[in-house]
């Protein structure tokens, strides 16, 4: 009964903190505190003097110990696979026009979503010499591959806005002017360090933004 | 029970992950802030994308991390709960991460776009991951034993995995105000001068070091709780085998 | 031993068993469809402007269904949870897959229920029009979203089902999965009704997000139904 004891004690896991990681090895705390904990259940059976059977069981008798494996079934895995695919391909190439942030200048009234007569969302850039700020008023014109939008707003559009700046206004278009209740400003992916003796290259904009 | 108080759960790997993020960090705040320049279009407000893009990066790979250690503990031979803690740790340093980009991606959009938020397909499928991996969270304050939160877990971390390439690509596949990725790109060019990259690299590596000390240590708080539980039962069942010898 | 019962035959048994605890305890039909009618009706008091009604009726239809779908789906695992049901079907041996199809069914039966009495409402209370073509759509649009959200609702109520504290975690839990399903229901539901400029062809590709949500939420619940309610 001692020797049982001891036994069960030199497996015990102790909450010894410097030893701590040592145990925490992925799985071999919990195994060796359930299987201490089963081990006392047996040993304390064996004290009571009962007769336990130790000897190991085969699935020919009884009911098989161990639970069922779940086999993971792949067909279904496969299947899961080709939904998330065909998803993906279904939004990507059907429903850009209803997921597309805006549509361009030269798009109003030709694309699908930009009609003329609803509410929507421009992109252009901001041509050269157009800006013009009255008290409250901003009134400028968007470009797109050379199709032009004269827009005003109500207001101070914030952020970086300027001239020759990509700048996307949310409106409706009423006769010849758009007349825009909200301007963000779209900046590029480019990060170019703000270098005052910087040449100019011939791929560069015609309309360079002015630096503030 | 022996119980030698330790006061931290530091082992060498981490203290040195944890020097290399101070080292990183300190070189991203002090050349992020003085030495790096402003941008030609955006002009100092550049200066929140050291802290942007690095944590949106590492905040991805917390998320496939907890993704990866799910799978593997659902299709691993032992089940090992290790997996599962580390899926736990990563998820929630993740959140924590993702938070700081959104907040301070906001912060930049309100300098620059001139609004703090707009629901064009970058943000808005950013804004469901971030709330996807709350979820995440919540599944696994929903109790049990570890191995009942474990699997649970695993399944939702497995699904929600998906999301990040949806996320990433969305300014590519749509139209969005979100600008396209300048290093991270399909077209495989980085648009980016010199000293504003290499500080955004420095950037990655400290808050990557800072990840992965975040997450060693959570990971063996978590297991030493889960040591403690497993230990009150151990002196229960204790307890309960006495009284049975007794009587 | 005798083979366990059939995947179909398990769901079949358990959705007559879901629908007649219904049909004899009349909880849907008395306490959730006035809910989301009420809800319909204070959607009407706090939006107080009729064109903003006409154009968003789509949007609020889908959030009355949304609301009361919690509570659906509580109720399903509440009649469960309370004798010990659950356990004792896992315990028969019973297939978790044949319960996951069986449970969605009846859901899925109730919540179209549900629906068919909210359009009515949109119809009648937000004055939307519907055409034969729109009529079409719509239904393809309620059958395809309505399977997404009983798959759904089925397994994650059964991941909340049961113990103290757990029931006040489905809505988070589910809020985020089917954002994707209220969106698409939504756009083709607004399209459907004509509203605000939309046309049809693009409902249609929604309906086809809808089915693809469906499918994919049906063989993932197939999947991982009998991990998630494993005790």
């Amino acid at each position: 009964m001692n020797a049982l004891r001891k036994e069960v004690n030199h497996e015990r896991c102790r909450l010894h903190f410097a030893r701590v990681r040592r145990y925490v090895r992925f799985n071999h705390w919990p195994r060796c505190i359930y299987v201490d904990a089963r081990t006392k259940i047996v040993a304390s059976g064996a004290r009571q003097g009962q007769a336990l059977d130790l000897t190991p069981r085969t699935s020919a008798d009884n009911a098989p110990l161990a639970p069922r494996k779940r086999k993971t079934k792949w067909g279904y895995v496969a299947v899961l696979v080709l939904i998330v695919v065909g998803g993906g391909v279904i939004v990507s190439r059907f429903l850009t026009s209803a997921i597309d942030y805006y549509c361009n200048v030269d798009e109003i009234g030709v694309r699908e979503g930009c009609e003329a007569d609803r509410r929507i969302r421009v992109q252009g850039t901001v041509e050269e010499g157009s800006l013009a700020a009255d008290s409250g008023t901003t009134n400028f014109i968007m470009i797109y591959n050379n199709k032009e939008l004269a827009v005003t707003y109500a207001g101070d559009p914030g952020g970086i806005f300027q001239e020759c700046i990509p700048v996307v206004v949310h409106g409706r278009l009423t006769g010849k002017v758009f007349e825009a209740n909200r301007i963000e400003v779209k900046h590029s992916n480019e990060y170019v360090a703000d270098n005052a003796q910087r040449i100019d290259d011939a791929e560069s904009q015609a309309c360079s933004p002015i630096a503030g | 029970m022996n119980s030698t108080a330790v006061r931290s759960v530091g082992t060498p790997s981490t203290r040195l992950f944890g020097l290399l993020a101070i080292v990183c960090m300190t070189w991203v705040v002090v050349g992020g802030l003085f030495f790096t320049p402003a941008d030609l279009n955006q002009g100092e407000s550049v200066r929140i994308m050291y802290v942007h893009v690095p944590t949106a990066w590492v905040a991805y790979l917390a998320f496939i991390v907890t993704g990866v250690a799910s799978a593997m503990f659902m299709f691993g031979k032992r089940h090992s709960l290790g997996f599962d803690r580390v899926a736990g740790a990563s998820a929630e340093v993740g959140l924590m991460f993702m938070a700081i980009t959104l907040i301070s991606g906001s912060l930049w959009g309100r300098l620059t776009w001139g609004t703090f938020w707009e629901w064009d397909p970058r943000l808005t499928t950013t804004a469901f991951l971030f709330v996807t991996y709350l979820g995440y969270m919540a599944v696994r304050g929903l109790g049990g034993s570890p191995q009942q939160r474990a699997r649970r877990s695993a399944v939702v971390a497995m699904l929600a995995v998906l999301e990040i390439p949806l996320v990433h690509f969305s300014v590519v596949m749509w139209r969005s105000l979100h600008q396209r990725a300048s290093v991270l790109s399909t077209d495989g060019d980085i648009k980016m001068d010199g000293l504003m990259l290499t500080t955004l690299f420095v950037g990655v590596i400290g808050f990557t070091c800072t990840f992965a000390w975040l997450v060693s240590h959570r990971q063996r708080v978590m297991a030493m709780r889960d040591i403690l539980l497993a230990t009150q039962l151990d002196s229960a069942l204790n307890e309960r085998i006495a009284e049975g010898s007794q009587s | 031993m005798s083979t366990s019962p059939n995947i179909a035959r398990v769901a079949r048994v358990v959705a007559a068993k879901d629908l007649r605890i219904e049909m004899r305890s009349h909880i849907v039909v008395q306490q959730v469809l006035p809910f989301a009618g009420l809800v319909m009706v204070m959607f009407a008091f706090a939006l107080d402007n009729d064109d903003v009604l006409q154009r968003v009726a789509g949007g609020l239809v889908w959030l009355a269904t949304l609301f009361s779908l919690f509570i659906v789906v509580q109720r399903s695992y509440a009649i469960e949870t309370s004798d010990g049901a659950l356990d004792a079907l896992r315990v028969a041996g019973v297939d978790s897959q044949g319960i996951f199809l069986g449970k969605s069914a009846a859901l899925f039966v109730q919540l179209i229920t549900l629906e068919m009495l909210l359009f009515v409402l949109a119809v009648v209370l937000y004055q939307v029009q519907l055409s034969l073509a729109g009529l079409v759509l719509l239904v393809t649009c309620v059958l395809c979203a309505t399977a997404g959200l009983a798959f759904v609702g089925t397994l994650y109520g059964g991941l909340t089902a049961g113990a103290r504290g757990r029931e006040t975690l489905l809505p988070l839990l589910l809020l985020p999965v089917v954002a994707p399903v209220v969106l698409s229901a939504t756009r083709a539901t607004e399209s459907a009704f004509l509203s605000g400029g939309t046309v049809l062809a693009d409902g249609w590709s929604w309906v086809g997000v809808l089915a693809v949500f469906a499918a994919l939420f049906g063989i993932g619940g197939l999947l991982s139904f009998g991990a998630l309610i494993e005790e």
